[in-house]
């Protein structure tokens, strides 16, 4: 009878510890469930739901928007929701130019750095570009992708490589593909109260209006998902990030998240945000928590 | 250049993208640099010509050519060449899937 009691209590006191240990996201996972949610429910009929698209043209609505778009299909970010523009986009897959760009990274992963150690010993994995950012510990900060490569840089005595463009986006690449190939999923960890406190403020700065247009990121990307300006489509937070590096036919060439996210900075008439800022790093780290377990696909095309 | 061909249904599909900067006169004038550009691409398969063509200006930068020829080929090396205005040439083979 006594054993019995311990044996139950003994689960129970199990239980309760592995139900605890992962409670540093719950609040993360209810913000993206809510992401989830309210974008599943705003295109599954975009032509029944108008409310959400008021300046959308009826064409648009009854043609240009494919019905019942799920999860794993917001990848494709604004080709999800334009039809004319993802059958372009397909032509264009047929030979990606970046395909170059995966193999140049390819060769710098291998390469030798001056004290005859390479990228290997920082990085043995390939496949790890859905790991990034997480939260270390130790340091009491986001660490993200790019920060990871020019850390290695420079604890092996080299240069740092520009965080926006060139060889970092082609090791990027290299990474990302990997990653895609072994069919990873973003696998974003909230393991501290820590953590959990740069995700809160990373989110904040995503709703936070800025710059003399007065927008935050959550206007155009949450709010106006599906909305256009002008002739473009805008993108919707799900599934943001997990195209990078990508090739922006804007720039003809390979870009990391940070080019992009200055370029967007600077569209909103607010002074761009260095790629080792914190602002930028804990962002991204929200960012990419809200597109967590979708799979990596980059890197890919966009305009 | 990147060279992917296929086989399927008695029809074989070739995609080549050529690694160019294709300067047309316009923009040499402009940039103040030398004009050059693709002017003809051939593609045989053993000594069979699948694919021919004269080009020029019109091809923008790394050109991307698609096309389709009769026959099951597979296993067979697909050779295609190109040359240049200033005289150029490259060639590269890629065996059929």
């Amino acid at each position: 009878m006594l054993l019995k009691v311990v044996k139950i209590s003994a689960l129970v006191a199990i239980t309760a510890c592995t139900l605890n240990a992962g409670s540093f996201n719950t609040q993360a996972e209810k913000d993206r469930q809510a992401l989830v949610t309210y974008m599943e429910a705003k295109f599954k009929d975009a032509d029944k739901n108008r409310a959400f698209f008021p300046y959308s043209s009826d064409d648009e609505l009854k043609n240009n928007f494919p019905k019942n778009i799920k999860e794993k299909d917001f990848a494709l970010g604004s080709y999800a929701f334009n039809s004319r523009g993802k059958s372009q986009y397909d032509d264009i897959k047929e030979m990606p130019p970046y395909e170059d760009a995966i193999d140049a990274g390819e060769e710098l992963y291998g390469k030798k750095f001056a004290n005859g150690k390479s990228f290997k010993e920082c990085f043995p994995k390939t496949d790890i570009a859905g790991n990034y950012p997480y939260f270390d510990d130790k340091k009491a900060a986001v660490v993200t992708l790019t920060a990871a490569i020019n850390d290695c840089l420079v604890a092996n005595g080299e240069k740092k490589w520009n965080e926006k463009k060139g060889k970092l986006a082609k090791l990027q690449a290299y990474f990302s593909f990997q990653s895609q190939e072994a069919g990873k999923k973003l696998d974003i960890k909230i393991d501290s109260q820590a953590a959990a406190d740069a995700y809160e403020r990373g989110k904040k700065e995503y709703y936070s209006q800025r710059g003399y247009l007065k927008l935050s990121c959550a206007t155009c990307h949450v709010q106006g998902a599906g909305q256009r300006v002008r002739a473009e489509y805008m993108s919707p937070l799900l599934g943001q990030v997990t195209h990078f590096p990508v090739f922006r036919l804007k720039w003809n060439s390979l870009g990391t998240l940070e080019r992009r996210m200055n370029g967007c900075n600077k569209d909103q008439g607010e002074n761009p945000h260095k790629p080792k800022s914190k602002w930028m790093k804990e962002l991204l780290y929200f960012m990419a928590y809200m597109s967590n377990g979708m799979a990596v696909d980059g890197p890919d095309i966009r305009k | 250049m990147r060279i992917k061909a296929k086989s399927k249904g008695g029809v074989t599909t070739a995609k080549v993208m050529a690694k160019h900067p294709m300067m047309s006169y316009a923009e040499a004038e402009k940039k103040g640099k030398k004009a050059n550009f693709i002017t003809y691409v051939i593609a045989k398969v053993g000594d069979e010509t699948v694919y021919e063509a004269s080009t020029s200006q019109f091809l923008s930068k790394n050109p991307y050519l698609k096309f389709a020829f009769k026959g099951d080929h597979k296993g067979k090396e697909i050779t295609i060449t190109w040359s240049d205005l200033s005289g150029k040439s490259k060639t590269d083979s890629k065996k059929i899937k």
